[in-house]
């Protein structure tokens, strides 16, 4: 069923619906800047996206997810639209990236690094721009069920209709995306331990 | 009981809470019967945690909010 074959007032609802997808607009902004890089890119985005969601409100089911509905015209629109205008030479796989980074922590660390300060304190001394600095590495479509599963909150279900791909690559791709996350900062946590290091020793 | 193993198999899925209450009893009771399965997923979670926490600190600018209320009101007409 569609607005459109409703009985209730349509203009009152319609503005409803307006209303509501409205008040998504932080998710959909901090989205669009991890997707785009940079705020101006991100902005346009997610102006194009309420531009098409308005125009085609009346295609959308009332009782359904708002929410995912917009995420869903939005990521549209960053395949069809920006990624076509905006070429950024990215990779689609993590397949080179993994075998870079496990060499890179090789080479770096040596041996094993002993075990000499708490995953909590590393954790704690993560700031804003490392995370930034990992996700930004990711792939795009890597980085996407990221966002939508671990920031935004979207089932794995919903994940897979924003996207249309199968559960299965949502679940694929969310395990190597995170795993590969989570190997950056342990990364940092050499640093970290370096520095603590080279503080003691000095 | 299931072994480590298979209980890390599960590791995502129970922090997504997309198992079946059956299965995130069993991964429960695993976590609470043994300890370095609890490390393991206690980091995991606490790294998701951090992304997300610092991702949520954006918030959208006031004059793209106003030019969407904007957009909102020519549609109406």
């Amino acid at each position: 069923m569609t607005l459109s074959d409703t009985c209730c007032p349509e203009s009152t609802q319609l503005q409803e619906i307006k209303d509501e997808a409205i008040t998504y607009i932080d998710s959909l902004y901090r989205t669009a800047v991890r997707m785009t890089g940079n705020a101006a890119d991100a902005e346009d985005l997610v102006q194009d996206t309420y531009l098409r969601a308005f125009r085609s409100i009346e295609q959308f089911t009332p009782g359904t997810n708002l929410r995912a509905w917009l995420f869903k015209i939005q990521t549209n629109s960053f395949i069809n639209e920006y990624r076509k205008r905006v070429r950024r030479p990215r990779n689609t796989s993590l397949d080179d990236v993994e075998e870079y980074y496990l060499y890179n922590h090789l080479v770096e660390s040596g041996v094993q690094p002993a075990k000499s300060i708490t995953e909590d304190e590393i954790l704690e001394q993560i700031d804003d721009a490392d995370v930034f600095r990992a996700l930004d590495e990711l792939p795009d479509n890597f980085r996407q069920v990221v966002l939508l599963a671990d920031v935004e909150g979207f089932a794995y279900r919903e994940i897979a209709d924003i996207l249309e791909i199968p559960v299965g690559t949502v679940m694929s791709r969310l395990h190597r995306a995170r795993k590969r996350l989570k190997d950056q900062l342990l990364d940092h946590r050499d640093q970290i331990e370096s520095g603590v290091k080279g503080q003691n020793d000095a | 009981m299931r072994r480590c193993e298979e209980i890390a198999a599960l590791l995502y899925q129970y922090i997504d809470r997309e198992l079946s209450d059956e299965e995130y009893r069993e991964v429960r009771q695993h976590l609470d019967e043994c300890p370095p399965c609890k490390d393991v997923f206690q980091l995991e979670e606490n790294v998701l945690t951090v992304v997300a926490k610092c991702c949520r600190n954006v918030s959208a600018p006031q004059n793209l909010i106003d030019r969407v209320r904007r957009l909102s009101a020519e549609h109406t007409e």
